[in-house]
């Protein structure tokens, strides 16, 4: 079946207090980052490839959820600036993990760390850099005292397994080359792989931060999956439709057959023919897609509306965020920190 | 206008309501049904989190607000951290055996120690409105089967002396905890309570009433529970 989706009602520019400070708190978080990921002694082996993707740049979203959170609720940024640095530290080495196992080949514009210093060295910076986001959340014991301390520790905890869920669900979806993924199924892995790191955790450190521990983590929950779900389906989208400037390799998903929510609708709508010919596909290694059959693969979404479909859903995860933004941060007073957290539902659709 | 010919507005452009939506029902059906699935997903998900919440502090672990806890609370992040890894390095010996980490655990100990009994309430926190409650952590020394609650404890109306007679249990022939310090909290963030607890102290909840020692304002409540 062929559908041609209409375009959601115009969604609201982003606020430019989101640019702002994604590049005042993100400078502030990446020279706390750098304090403790570069040393005046460099370990042959290690230290540039532990500085290597921080040094790149990045968004820096996940470090200004939580110091706009921890601001919104009453704290200054210096209260979170360790906790975003761990955030930060944390995802460039969930990162490494990932393209590696995911057999990514670019990053942020350039070779991914396997790609130019090997698969071990790039493990073990990985590793390193998991263990080194530990140092500034035990900080917190002293700077935030030992109650907060524990409760980020605690929510840091339920993030990891969540995450760790949520990449093995992918990971074994595609190496048992699983092809009734639903999108609830879908929905699923991006609340505990995107979203849990991506939004929910940061937003729930920076709460509890700014309430000095008093205020429900669980508050936020809603809001961080939808927007981290309207993130990912978008990132998904980019990864098919954007230009050089995204970063990463273009159909890099198709390559790597991802469970994308293009790909379930695509399968679910297509004819048997069709079917047969895509289920073949998902079959193969990697190194046997082959461009023709990638873009044979983009061409059947492009035909049966998959992506225009993917846009759709996310237009309708983001107005579930814009609800519960309302319920989770109503109740505070206005600030330039609310705006942002606000500001980031329309901000998900305008980067590139 | 002619005898008998009834006069009739014209047929309306649209009969519901224009805010914005597209008019095709298709879209309206696919975004009810992303909604739909994204509220059932995020349902389910925080669901499942209670259920492990309630099955966990209901067993072995909960949270406290203590170092040796906090240690705890790293060495099982680490676990997780280590079980995450794609290695099986010995990763966790290595960061336990970092002087500076250590330092950042062991490091709270002493600050508890100067404890005053009576000594006035630390300053709030500086992120909490002036409204608000503080926290209050209980350290609880001796009895290794003895646990504090963790509570929040009101702001006096002016600079107070926290007083409590002591903990009791709701069996009058238990014996009550005595000898409660309150101290600031470390890093400033609320405030401790001290409680000695002998190995002696026969399994029970023990709960006393805070006060301002001057006004007799009530502040809150502190309990320690003893497990059998």
């Amino acid at each position: 079946m062929t559908r041609d989706w209409p375009a959601l009602a115009t969604r609201p520019d982003t606020p430019s207090i989101v640019p702002k400070l994604l590049r005042e708190y993100g400078g502030a978080t990446r020279r706390v980052v750098e304090h403790y990921l570069a040393t005046d002694r460099p370990a042959p082996y290690l230290h540039d490839l532990l500085i290597d993707y921080p040094r790149r740049g990045g968004k820096m979203m996940r470090p200004c959820i939580c110091i706009a959170n921890a601001r919104a609720f009453g704290a200054s940024m210096e209260d979170a600036l360790q906790s975003a640095a761990a955030i930060e530290i944390l995802h460039n080495a969930l990162l490494i993990h990932d393209d590696i196992q995911d057999e990514s080949e670019v990053r942020r514009g350039l070779p991914t760390l396997h790609e130019q210093h090997g698969v071990p060295l790039a493990i073990n910076a990985g590793d390193a850099m998991l263990l080194l986001a530990m140092r500034p959340l035990l900080s917190n014991i002293r700077t935030l005292g030992p109650h907060v301390a524990a409760r980020i520790l605690e929510e840091t905890m339920a993030m990891a397994r969540e995450t760790a869920e949520g990449q093995a669900l992918e990971l074994g979806w595609r190496d048992t080359n699983r092809t009734d993924v639903t999108e609830a199924d879908y929905l699923t892995m991006v609340l505990k792989k995107t979203a849990w790191m991506a939004t929910i955790w940061p937003a729930q450190v920076g709460l509890l931060i700014g309430s000095n521990g008093m205020a429900d983590p669980t508050s936020v929950v809603r809001f961080g999956f939808f927007l981290g779900a309207a993130f990912q389906i978008q990132d998904d989208l980019l990864n098919l439709i954007a230009d050089r400037s995204y970063g990463k390799e273009l159909n890099g998903d198709l390559f790597e057959a991802k469970r994308t929510l293009m790909l379930i609708h695509a399968r679910e709508t297509c004819t048997e023919d069709e079917r047969t010919t895509l289920d073949a596909f998902l079959k193969l290694q990697r190194r046997d897609r082959s461009q023709d059959k990638v873009r044979w693969l983009a061409d059947l979404m492009d035909r049966q509306g998959s992506i225009e479909y993917a846009r759709t859903v996310a237009g309708a995860l983001a107005g579930a965020a814009e609800h519960e933004f309302g319920r989770a941060y109503g109740h505070l007073p206005p600030s330039q920190d609310k705006d942002f957290i606000a500001g980031l539902i329309p901000w998900v659709f305008e980067r590139t | 206008m002619t005898t008998g010919e009834r006069m009739s507005r014209p047929a309306p452009e649209r009969e519901a309501p224009n805010r914005g939506v597209p008019s095709d029902p298709a879209v309206h059906e696919v975004v009810a049904h992303a909604v739909r699935v994204g509220y059932e997903v995020i349902g389910d998900n925080i669901r499942q989190g209670k259920t492990a919440a309630d099955r966990i502090t209901a067993g072995d672990y909960a949270v406290k607000d203590l170092p040796d806890e906090l240690t705890q609370l790293s060495l099982r992040l680490l676990q997780l951290t280590r079980d995450m890894s794609a290695t099986t390095f010995d990763l966790i010996g290595a960061v336990l055996r970092d002087p500076n980490l250590q330092n950042a655990i062991k490091g709270l100990a002493p600050s508890l120690t100067p404890a005053v009994s009576g000594k006035p309430a630390a300053a709030p926190p500086a992120a909490a409105p002036p409204t608000a409650a503080v926290t209050l952590t209980c350290v609880v020394r001796g009895n290794p089967k003895a646990f504090g609650m963790p509570s929040m404890l009101q702001h006096p109306e002016q600079a107070a002396a926290l007083s409590i007679a002591g903990l009791f249990s709701p069996n009058p022939a238990l014996p009550s905890l005595k000898g409660i310090k309150f101290v600031p909290a470390p890093g400033g963030q609320g405030i401790a309570a001290i409680v000695d607890v002998p190995d002696s102290q026969p399994a029970g909840n023990y709960s006393g009433v805070i006060c301002d020692s001057a006004t007799h304002q009530t502040l809150g409540t502190l309990t320690v529970q003893v497990m059998p």
